[in-house]
């Protein structure tokens, strides 16, 4: 088998999630572990790494922000277009850490979409987990993913939601995601997932640390340039480890002992 | 390893002995033109044989500065995608110095160690390797804070005694290699192969005066540079050009591109050399994580003598000193390590 080749699969859903952002269904039997992410080609423009924002055995979601050339490309494409798909890679979120425990799910942004899957799951096995907490956080109340979950969600879980700048109709809270922190209910005993820009990630983390949250039981997942997937073109090299391979996903004790500190984690514990 | 195995061939005889290779193997042994490189030969009257090691190293032999992963071509119905992995022919390799054959072990490690390259290994695999000591160094080299000239793997390794080449034999290859041409190696011979290498490794160590043989204890002292002021003088006169990167034997990463003919309807997907010094290196569709210049120039050093450590137990450096040379700020490597390890 030759990692570098990808498997043709056809779009069958498009979903707008907000004006820059959309969900694709992807034919595929790719089996993947939430969190972990794919190798997306579209033929001719490129490959780019995306997170897997969801699946069900016969299809998995992509949910992809147009910013650069092979997103761009793909926001143009229809259902029964095809693309290439490389993967599952990287290791995923350790939830079932969480099973029995408090699980606190903090997400900004598209941060939210590698996150999802581990929130389906909650929801379907909501008795696994004891207290389940969202936090999520975006700029605009129209740059919200997965707005269309927020009602189901919210009946098994504490969802709490947050803008930088409300609009016409919003009547939730206003602030950085840090502003919901007061609202965590338990401290103990508790797993915590992270996926957001690198400065959000790095101000939660304080914030967390001070509440008394153990950075051992603290997960991110970092966001670089996977270009092959495989630990060897080297974009994706911080500090000694390899973001493909061994991770995204990295707790905050280990992240904060990279030889070269991730800028995500730049200022924690200093 | 069968260092019993000692012979040595008159020098009138090497022509005789690689034309035989060639008839065996593809052959690539120094040639020089512009730059001196290992380059395919034909007939052993091509071959040069330069007193050291040559301007490029093997590594884009095994590792091509460009490479097609595969074509793709739009049907009715999708695509249909065509891997451009060839099978690679048996290959020789003459005239290699102890640097480069070290280089190779470590860009094994990258390719075929945890993580497997298939394009790489299929180059690499059958690989016969006929090394040679230096008869004397540039002023770069500084292979001995390695270990030396000469390396732990090969399949023979020769060695300028006068009137003969001494040869050593390091694997069952390359006793294979061993022809009616060759004698029984004399107490004499080899004793004037050591005092040779002995001569040649005490001017490397003469303007290397540094050691990093203890791999672990040099590795820490390294690690704990992160905040050395050094990383902002060096970033001041780096061009961030990427020479180095490019003329490194160890180097390996890559870019991915496509490429595609004007209607769309076919293309091929290539991985092209990449460097950690230039500024897009790390970027990301919302970042650049090494935006400042110190912190590629840090990088670049790091995982040249720190990551690899960590995670593959070796330097990726050999002590080759071609990015000494190649520089255009004359930026020298040993300088910097003298720096850290002091």
């Amino acid at each position: 088998m030759n990692p570098y080749i990808p498997n043709t699969a056809k779009i069958t859903e498009i979903k707008d999630e907000t004006p820059d952002t959309k969900t694709f269904t992807i034919e595929t039997n790719m089996q993947f572990r939430p969190g972990q992410f794919v190798e997306l080609s579209v033929f001719g423009y490129g490959e780019a790494p995306i997170s897997i924002s969801g699946g069900d055995g016969n299809s998995i979601d992509l949910t992809i922000r147009a910013v650069g050339n092979v997103t761009n490309k793909i926001h143009e494409m229809q259902p029964g277009d095809v693309v290439g798909l490389r993967g599952p890679f990287g290791n995923g979120w350790p939830y079932e850490k969480a099973k029995k425990k408090n699980l606190l799910i903090v997400a900004g942004g598209i941060g939210l979409a590698p996150l999802r899957p581990v929130v389906e799951y909650v929801m379907q096995h909501r008795a696994e987990f004891e207290d389940v907490t969202l936090l999520y956080g975006a700029r605009k109340p129209s740059l919200m993913l997965f707005k269309y979950r927020f009602d189901e969600w919210a009946k098994k879980m504490d969802l709490l939601l947050t803008v930088d700048e409300p609009e016409p109709g919003w009547t939730g809270h206003v602030g950085v995601v840090t502003t919901l922190c007061d609202k965590i209910r338990h401290v103990a005993n508790t797993i915590t997932l992270m996926c957001g820009p690198p400065v959000m990630m790095k101000y939660v983390s304080m914030l967390l640390i001070e509440l008394g949250f153990p950075p051992s039981e603290m997960y991110l997942s970092l966001e670089r340039n996977m270009k092959c997937g495989i630990g060897i073109c080297g974009h994706c090299a911080v500090g000694g480890v390899y973001v493909c391979r061994d991770g995204p996903v990295f707790p905050l004790h280990k992240a904060l002992r990279f030889v070269e500190k991730p800028h995500e984690v730049q200022g924690v514990l200093d | 390893m069968m260092t019993n195995y000692v012979f040595k061939l008159p020098k009138n005889r090497i022509y005789e002995f690689l034309n035989s290779l060639i008839a065996e193997y593809t052959v690539y042994a120094p040639v020089e033109g512009e730059t001196s490189r290992f380059e395919r030969i034909t007939d052993a009257c091509e071959v040069q044989f330069l007193p050291n090691r040559t301007d490029r190293s093997l590594k884009s032999i095994f590792f091509p500065p460009e490479e097609e992963f595969f074509k793709w071509k739009k049907e009715k119905d999708g695509y249909v995608v065509t891997d451009s992995l060839k099978p690679s022919p048996k290959k020789l390799i003459f005239g290699v110095r102890g640097c480069d054959v070290r280089a190779l072990d470590i860009l094994d490690r990258y390719m075929m160690g945890e993580f497997s390259d298939p394009y790489y290994k299929e180059r690499r695999k059958n690989t016969v390797i006929i090394g040679m000591t230096c008869d004397y160094p540039r002023s770069s080299c500084f292979c001995t804070a390695f270990g030396g000239m000469i390396p732990h793997h090969y399949d023979l390794w020769f060695t300028d005694i006068g009137a003969y080449y001494l040869v050593e034999v390091g694997s069952d290859t390359g006793m294979k290699l061993i022809d009616s041409q060759f004698q029984k190696a004399t107490e004499q011979d080899i004793k004037r192969k050591n005092q040779r290498i002995e001569k040649v490794e005490l001017e490397i160590e003469k303007q290397t005066k540094i050691n990093l043989c203890e791999t672990k204890h040099c590795s820490q002292k390294i690690k704990t540079s992160v905040e050395h002021p050094m990383w902002k003088e060096l970033a001041e006169i780096c061009l961030a050009c990427g020479k180095c990167n490019f003329i490194c034997p160890t180097c390996h990463c890559f870019d991915v591109i496509d490429t595609t003919n004007l209607d769309g309807s076919e293309g091929a997907r290539m991985r092209r050399w990449d460097s950690c010094h230039l500024y897009e290196y790390a970027k990301t569709s919302a970042e650049n994580f090494r935006k400042e210049r110190h912190a590629r120039v840090r990088y670049r050093v790091f995982d040249k003598f720190v990551f690899p450590v960590m995670r593959y137990s070796t330097y990726a450096c050999t002590g080759c000193g071609r990015c000494t040379d190649i520089c255009p700020a004359g930026i020298d490597i040993r300088e910097i390590l003298r720096e850290m390890i002091a």
